[in-house]
């Protein structure tokens, strides 16, 4: 029992660690980022690197969200600022940039899969009877401090005030005085700055190929679908589509488990449209 | 106005032009060669199989080379034709279509099961000879195919009696959800009740699957002791091992029983299989002179770029060699006399000793057993000795001619 919660919860991480920076940019920016999961690719590749290299594993962590703003800012500023206000446009030009991305990548590296060390390695040690490794839990310790960090800077900084007008209004936040489109820049970067962090911090627990954003971009897709805008509200998306592909794959087969990451978000819209944040507005 | 004329016809004007392209694709069976032959080499080189595709492909151009520079064939080149499946059946069938029309005089190809099945009836409506050159489940019979790798037949009854010898008897399968997964399965499953094993638990997971933790809490709740893992590919094989050391059921478990860790996986997977068992006809360990002798050469054709070899991908050297002395025996590339001939040469210089193949479209092959180590190696621990293949096929085999 305590070994599924470990899993559940473990797996939520990923899921919630992936999709911030997805829910982040449309958030803001009403745009929906397909190029996430090249992101997610790219911070693999920056682990790559490192592991290359010879460095630190942790310089992984810090290298991939650097390499993230720096080419989210760039993509912002010259694919996604003149696409505003044509959001079906901005999804094929994201969706472009991420086929881009993969091929520039396979060049690069070529096709074939890349591994990398942990960041922490080690025997796992026990608790209550169930194994935890030292790379889960900071998996974990990871999503946990991303979910506070986030939402103490959104409601307690300047930055963060600034983002929610932008989010709730962003006609009125320009008359007010705020520089739009340097919200829309940096909250771009950011989100992809997201996406590469995550896709660093999952790739020692499988591989890295050109590819591999793929299934990603849709499961974070799925999770923020489910979710609506706002953070608790992913966090509680994660948790549950993360509890129903363990707990179906545990007790049922593997394949309706990861099935169920995308039926239920969908089959959740056709009653809920604004997803799970409907139930946790005040009435 | 012409212009427009044009335009309008344009697209049926196209259409006629592919169809007559395609009638004259479809009847290219290659006009037998009289100098040289042109294989197509099909192999993964992206996708989950790619790293064994790239060993593949190291051994065929060092077996190129070698027998080019040994006279080559019929007094010409050996020439390859590569192409990626991208380890994916469909890519695998247009790709073996394309080199069709390309009029290749044989394939030889290093692919998986699933892709072998997609792919072959191409190669049979083409009636062009196909060598497979890969270890699979065995039961392929098509008269254009023979196999240079050993089947599951021949390993998986010793082996499980192997396990069981060292201290475990209740199994837990673990196998990707492909067809060689389940046939195997199967294999096991009907080998284990002779054996005295009980099977406690199967799971079968797709490819890609990265998250393993729900399989390792049930393979420990089941309290087997005996892990069987069958998962294809080296990004799940490195996701499952790395998952399940890190969890503590590897270390649990009394013995882990590996039938598709080959060399080149192992090396990626590193210490995280260490004390796992695997059952092959070949292991880059081998310390014998033909073995030595195979490795040098690659090490001194590709430097640093040297890809680990293995099971999946050693056969693709042998099967090279044994067309090049196929053809040289018939003196011709047509179908039915290289079909024959592949039955009648022996290649003597494989790092697995000597190669013969048979008109069961097998081949006898020596089955070893090793151990993991720490540094992402195999230690060979039982040799099982020569294991010849259960009859296969129907005896007499039509060697490509139509009945």
């Amino acid at each position: 029992m305590l070994e599924h919660l470990l899993n559940v919860v473990t797996t939520a991480s990923v899921f919630f660690t992936v999709s911030t920076g997805l829910l982040i940019v449309l958030s803001v920016m009403g745009v929906v980022n397909l190029a996430h999961g090249a992101f997610l690719t790219i911070g693999g590749y920056t682990a790559v690197v490192v592991s290359q290299s010879g460095w630190s594993p942790w310089s992984s962590l810090l290298l991939a969200p650097t390499a993230g703003f720096v080419f989210g800012l760039a993509t912002e500023l010259i694919v996604v600022r003149s696409l505003y206000g044509r959001p079906l446009d901005t999804i094929l030009a994201t969706w472009g940039l991420a086929m881009i991305v993969t091929q520039v990548l396979s060049d690069r590296f070529g096709r074939s899969a890349h591994f990398v060390d942990e960041v922490v390695s080690g025997d796992p040690f026990v608790v209550a009877g169930v194994f935890v490794s030292p790379y889960r839990a900071l998996v974990i310790a990871i999503a946990v401090l991303l979910g506070v960090g986030l939402t103490l800077v959104l409601r307690w900084t300047n930055v963060g005030i600034i983002a929610r007008a932008v989010t709730l209004n962003p006609g009125l936040a320009r008359v007010l005085g705020i520089n739009t489109g340097r919200v829309n820049s940096i909250t771009f970067a950011v989100g992809c700055a997201l996406a590469a962090f995550a896709g660093a911090v999952i790739v020692p627990m499988s591989s890295v190929d050109p590819n591999m954003g793929t299934p990603w971009v849709i499961t974070a897709f799925m999770v923020v679908l489910a979710a609506g805008v706002s953070l608790p509200a992913l966090g509680i998306s994660a948790i549950g589509l993360a509890a129903a592909q363990v707990l179906v794959t545990y007790y049922v087969a593997p394949v309706i488990g990861s099935l169920l990451v995308i039926a239920i978000p969908v089959l959740l819209l056709r009653f809920v449209p604004n997803g799970i944040e409907t139930f946790l507005k005040p009435r | 106005m012409r212009f427009f004329m044009v335009r309008k016809y344009a697209l049926s004007l196209g259409l006629v032009a592919a169809s007559a392209m395609g009638v004259c694709a479809w009847k290219a069976q290659a006009e037998p060669k009289e100098k040289g032959a042109i294989v197509g080499f099909v192999t993964e080189f992206s996708g989950n199989i790619s790293l064994i595709g790239e060993a593949g492909m190291q051994s065929a151009q060092l077996a190129v080379d070698e027998v080019n520079a040994a006279g080559g064939v019929l007094g010409g080149k050996l020439e390859l034709k590569v192409a990626d499946d991208a380890s994916d059946p469909g890519t695998a069938l247009q790709v073996w279509e394309k080199l069709v029309a390309e009029r290749v005089d044989a394939f030889i190809f290093r692919e998986t099961s699933a892709a072998r099945v997609a792919v072959l009836p191409v190669a049979e409506k083409a009636n062009i000879p196909a060598i497979y050159a890969n270890a699979y489940e065995g039961g392929d019979c098509r008269p254009i195919l023979y196999t240079a790798g050993e089947i599951e037949p021949q390993k998986v009854a010793p082996y499980l009696k192997f396990l069981k010898s060292k201290g475990a008897s209740k199994i837990f399968i673990v196998a990707g959800d492909i067809n060689w997964g389940r046939i195997v399965t199967e294999m096991v499953r009907k080998a284990a009740p002779e054996l005295g094993l009980s099977i406690l638990g199967e799971e079968f997971t797709p490819y890609n699957t990265t998250d393993y933790s729900p399989v390792i809490t049930k393979i420990r709740n089941s309290g087997a002791d005996l892990l069987i893992s069958a998962l294809g590919g080296t990004p799940d094989n490195v996701a499952f091992f790395k998952q399940t050391r890190s969890s503590g059921l590897m270390q649990s478990l009394k013995v882990v029983g590996n039938l598709a860790l080959d060399d080149t996986t192992l090396a990626a997977v590193g210490s995280a299989a260490k004390g796992s068992y695997m059952v092959a006809s070949y292991f880059m360990t081998d310390p014998s002179e033909a073995n030595q002798k195979y490795l040098s050469a690659l090490k001194a054709k590709f430097g640093n770029n040297m890809k680990v070899p293995g099971i999946y991908s050693e056969p693709v050297y042998d099967s090279v060699h044994l067309y090049a002395l196929a053809v040289n025996r018939a003196g011709t590339t047509e179908t039915s006399a290289v079909l024959k001939a592949l039955s009648e040469v022996e290649f003597q210089a494989s790092p697995k000793g000597v190669i013969r193949l048979t008109p069961d479209r097998h081949a006898a092959m020596p089955i070893y057993i090793a151990q993991a180590t720490a540094e992402g190696t195999y230690k060979v621990v039982e040799s099982l000795g020569v294991q010849q293949p259960p009859k296969q096929c129907n005896p007499e085999p039509p060697f490509g001619m139509p009945r």
